[in-house]
């Protein structure tokens, strides 16, 4: 699974790195939730999907539509943002 | 106070002194009648006071057995050298102390009220009853800190004053989420297969965005201290085609840095973005 958003009007694709994804704890969905809020900025739009997207033609031409699933990035807790060294966000 | 003293044979030098205890409740020391025993193994003794050992220096062993170990501790009087678990000690070079241990070894601490408990092993430093570093005597020290499971590597910064305290410098330090932190180790890397959006296998990266054709972000398990450090990238071959390629870092950030890979087209002479299957960053900094 990916995490799917609109990056300057163009489909971004986020593929998580397994070993960070073997830290954490829950559902494959609750993983990339969390992953999610760390990486994204606060209030961004996404998506969770298992789409096929091996065939990158036209790829700059790929544009993120909402789904029904559509997802909003949260703030980490105080916990996670020391845990990642996130200072400037603490 | 009463004293007896009992005075050996006049060839011998033996002298027992024995001081009545200041109570009314009876004291008894037994001799035993045979050299070589003070008290039986159903005896016990408790000695409240400094005791020396070997004070002539002669060159005699002092031995302490265990349940299952006849050399628990051994001290080597010939060699000067001090055994744990083993009672052949190797004689070591003058101006050095040796402690050697036998068998396999454990060396452990622990504190059993917190488990975020710490360990030291210094060289001409000690930890001074205000908690500060400072060195036995001037000159350069060093030591390994353990604490919460994560190992540090401290040198002593230059030569310190002896009793001054000083910080040490951190020169590399383990973490217990498995990264190393100093200026020489790797703070992060990862081989990322863009055209097939896969990531052949990472250290402290959360993820990489396929944001377009040639275009990628790599984003940082636990953020980089500031955005003033080195992402060195490969420029790969591609071995169906003979093209070279070029991969550029820019928009460093403490989260996340992006990529541009582009490759050279011969028939074309020119450059294109393209996605490659072996993608490399490595990634140096604070």
């Amino acid at each position: 699974m990916v995490i799917i958003y609109d990056n300057n009007g163009t489909l971004a694709q986020m593929i998580p790195a397994p070993k960070f994804l073997a830290k954490l704890t829950g559902t494959d969905e609750e993983k990339l939730i969390h992953l999610a809020n760390k990486t994204l900025p606060t209030g961004t739009k996404y998506e969770i999907t298992d789409a096929d997207f091996s065939d990158r033609s036209f790829r700059n031409a790929w544009e993120y539509v909402a789904g029904a699933s559509e997802k909003t990035s949260a703030d980490l807790s105080a916990e996670d943002l020391a845990k990642y060294n996130m200072k400037e966000n603490l | 106070m009463a004293k007896v003293k009992i005075q050996g044979h006049a060839s011998g030098t033996g002298i027992l002194t024995v001081t009545a205890p200041n109570t009314s409740t009876d004291r008894t020391i037994t001799l035993p009648d045979a050299t070589g025993t003070l008290a039986t193994t159903a005896d016990t003794t408790d000695l409240d006071g400094a005791i020396t050992i070997n004070e002539s220096g002669a060159d005699v062993d002092f031995r302490v057995e265990s349940n299952d170990d006849a050399n628990a501790l051994f001290v080597d009087g010939g060699v000067n050298s001090v055994g744990i678990g083993t009672g052949t000690p190797e004689a070591h070079q003058s101006t050095w102390s040796s402690l050697q241990v036998g068998g396999n070894v454990i060396l452990q601490g622990l504190s059993s009220a917190n488990a975020a408990g710490e360990m030291e092993l210094g060289y001409n430093v000690y930890r001074h009853t205000d908690g500060e570093n400072r060195h036995i005597s001037t000159g350069n020290g060093s030591k390994i800190y353990q604490s919460n499971g994560a190992i540090n590597f401290y040198v002593s910064n230059g030569s310190q004053n002896a009793d001054t305290s000083y910080t040490m410098l951190n020169a590399l330090a383990i973490q217990n989420d498995g990264r190393g932190l100093s200026q020489f180790t790797a703070k992060a890397w990862i081989q990322i297969n863009h055209s097939g959006n896969s990531i052949t296998d990472s250290h402290n990266i959360s993820g990489f965005t396929d944001v377009g054709e040639g275009d990628l972000l790599i984003s940082f398990d636990v953020d980089m201290a500031n955005n003033d450090y080195a992402a060195v990238t490969n420029s790969s071959y591609r071995d169906t085609s003979g093209r070279v390629s070029v991969v550029n870092g820019h928009t460093y950030t403490t989260g996340s840095v992006k990529f541009r890979s582009e490759e050279f087209n011969d028939s074309s002479d020119a450059w294109y973005h393209w996605d490659l299957t072996e993608l490399c960053v490595v990634v140096f900094g604070d």
